[in-house]
């Protein structure tokens, strides 16, 4: 990019991409969110401290175009923005004001994969796993629990959220577009995947609980249905009744959940009163 | 409970209500609720409550529109009555988990009310834009986090100091055998949020990993921090053998047109 488009050779620098990073971190993009232009009075916000280096020496008509132009319809995801945010702001200081246009075709193209990315990576994969450690350990009542969730599910996001902005601007377009990085990214929510149906395995004998109370008289001889069943397999019965469940939410539609939760509740209530489960 | 404990909890309710739409650094059932056990004084209650919940609710977050119960007031109502009427510990328990469930729903109506206001945030700031002063737009976020924290700083403050009571009648008028119970079955609802999860990530062909992990556990009786880290070694292994063999496929192919083997495109 040569540097004769550069916008009044104003060059942007750590000082202004660290600004950017707080307002992203104090403001997010929920707070003003709406149905018309979604996340983009928060996008706006967060580019600020850039726009004003940029444009502080430009006329008044140039500055409303420029808030404008951002407070289009922007829909992504809150830690994947990071790197949006150090892209745009990498075009918006290399571009002529004529060429500003390419601006909003560049962001509208980006939101949408990286917004994939953000929802299955950071806001599940990464959450769940940090959720189920720090679950596992609370659920004995240890106060470790919520403070290794809290410094797994934080390092990572706060990292990725910074650095995205910083690499974003120093490698521009080229971080996106080029066949090497499309890689990486596929490697990293290839591997976040595997994680996370490793753990959530795990966690399935780890965190169900149900035990028999059941117990069959044959033959003369008492038998506890639960040794059975522990004979033939170690939590044999929350790995059913998951699976069961996957089977049931892959059709039920997500607004019904809670009345299968209370349906749950109420069987297993039910259940432990007739002595089933104990 | 008093006055001051109640405020205290309806202030941290207020300030996760601004970190879910803002910083994104609490948002969970597992990091909101421990502090309330902190406020009254019982944190191994709250951390079970909190972890119990974190499990349930493990695969829901707002996601493409859908407005999820709410997990923050629910976690925190619901942390609050399991250690003001748990008579015994698990008894406590299934309380706190029946009425987060209830208060959740509660709350999540009043959330779509909010949503009504934030739509004339749009028009607001297209006049702001006109007045070509960057920083004006700031105004809208300011005015958003206020009404953020009093959306849930409010509810959460009227359903704690005057429902505790009312709450606590109800407790004692169910029998001891059916709160028993709602312990025993809140015990199998991780399986719920376990199979959320399972429906978005995990793809076809995957089942070898979820059992792998499911063994780890079951078996050998590994704690998840190791059953991760074990799992996290196999999958950027098993990362770097497909990277060899597409590097080995793209080599061929350039000499002789080979036949393209992979691994799963999870």
């Amino acid at each position: 990019m040569s540097e004769i488009n550069r916008m009044n050779g104003e060059k942007i620098t750590r000082k202004d991409l660290n600004k950017v990073y707080w307002r992203l971190q104090i403001f997010g993009l929920g707070l003003a969110i709406n149905s018309t232009t979604a996340q983009a009075i928060s996008f706006a916000t967060a580019l600020t401290p850039v726009l004003k280096k940029l444009y502080k020496n430009e006329p008044k008509e140039v500055r409303v175009a420029a808030m404008q132009r951002h407070l289009e319809y922007f829909l992504s995801q809150n830690t994947a923005t990071g790197m949006i945010l150090g892209i745009t702001a990498a075009i918006e200081e290399t571009t002529s004001v004529e060429q500003k246009e390419g601006v909003v075709a560049v962001k509208a193209g980006m939101m949408g994969p990286l917004a994939g990315i953000g929802d299955s990576v950071f806001k599940l994969t990464i959450q769940a796993i940090a959720g189920s450690i720090g679950a596992a350990y609370a659920l004995n009542g240890n106060a470790l629990g919520p403070v290794l969730m809290f410094v797994i599910y934080n390092a990572i996001n706060i990292a990725i959220k910074y650095y995205g902005i910083i690499l974003g601007y120093e490698k521009g377009m080229e971080f996106i577009t080029s066949g090497e990085q499309a890689k990486v990214m596929k490697n990293i929510i290839n591997l976040s995947t595997m994680v996370g149906v490793v753990v959530l395995g795990a966690l399935i004998s780890s965190s169900v609980r149900i035990t028999i109370g059941t117990e069959l008289v044959v033959n003369e001889t008492i038998v506890n249905v639960q040794q059975l069943l522990d004979g033939a397999m170690p939590k044999l019965l929350p790995l059913l009744i998951t699976v069961g469940l996957y089977q049931v939410n892959k059709k039920l539609p997500r607004k019904y959940l809670i009345f299968l939760i209370l349906g749950l509740l109420v069987l297993g209530t039910i259940l432990f009163l007739l002595g089933v489960i104990k | 409970m008093s006055l001051f404990q109640s405020l205290l909890i309806a202030l941290w309710a207020g300030y996760c209500s601004y970190d879910d739409q803002g910083p994104q650094m609490l948002r969970r059932p597992l990091l909101v609720g421990p502090l309330v056990g902190l406020i009254l004084g019982d944190l191994t209650t709250a951390l079970i409550v909190s972890a119990t919940l974190e499990l349930m609710w493990m695969g829901l977050g707002n996601m493409a529109g859908y407005q999820t119960p709410d997990m923050i007031v629910g976690t925190i109502v619901g942390v609050t009555f399991a250690i003001t009427t748990g008579q015994t510990s698990a008894e406590g328990i299934a309380a706190g988990v029946a009425t987060a469930t209830a208060v959740a729903i509660l709350v999540q109506q009043f959330n779509l009310i909010f949503m009504f206001v934030r739509q004339f945030f749009a028009p607001w700031a297209d006049k702001l834009a006109l007045t070509g002063n960057f920083d004006s737009i700031l105004k809208i976020n300011i005015a958003s986090a206020i009404l953020q924290f009093l959306i849930r700083f409010v509810p959460t403050f009227l359903i704690i100091y005057f429902g505790g009571s009312a709450v606590e009648q109800v407790m004692a008028s169910i029998p001891a055998p059916i709160l028993a119970g709602l312990a025993k079955a809140s015990g199998i609802l991780p399986a719920v949020g376990l199979s959320i999860l399972m429906t978005i990530i995990m793809k076809k062909g995957m089942w070898g990993f979820l059992i792998f992990g499911f063994v780890l556990n079951a078996y050998l009786n590994m704690d998840i921090l190791g059953v991760t880290l074990i799992s996290l070694a196999f999958a950027t292994f098993y990362t770097w053998i497909m990277n060899v063999i597409d590097f080995q496929n793209t080599q061929s192919q350039n000499t002789n047109n080979g036949v393209k083997e992979g691994g799963y495109d999870l």
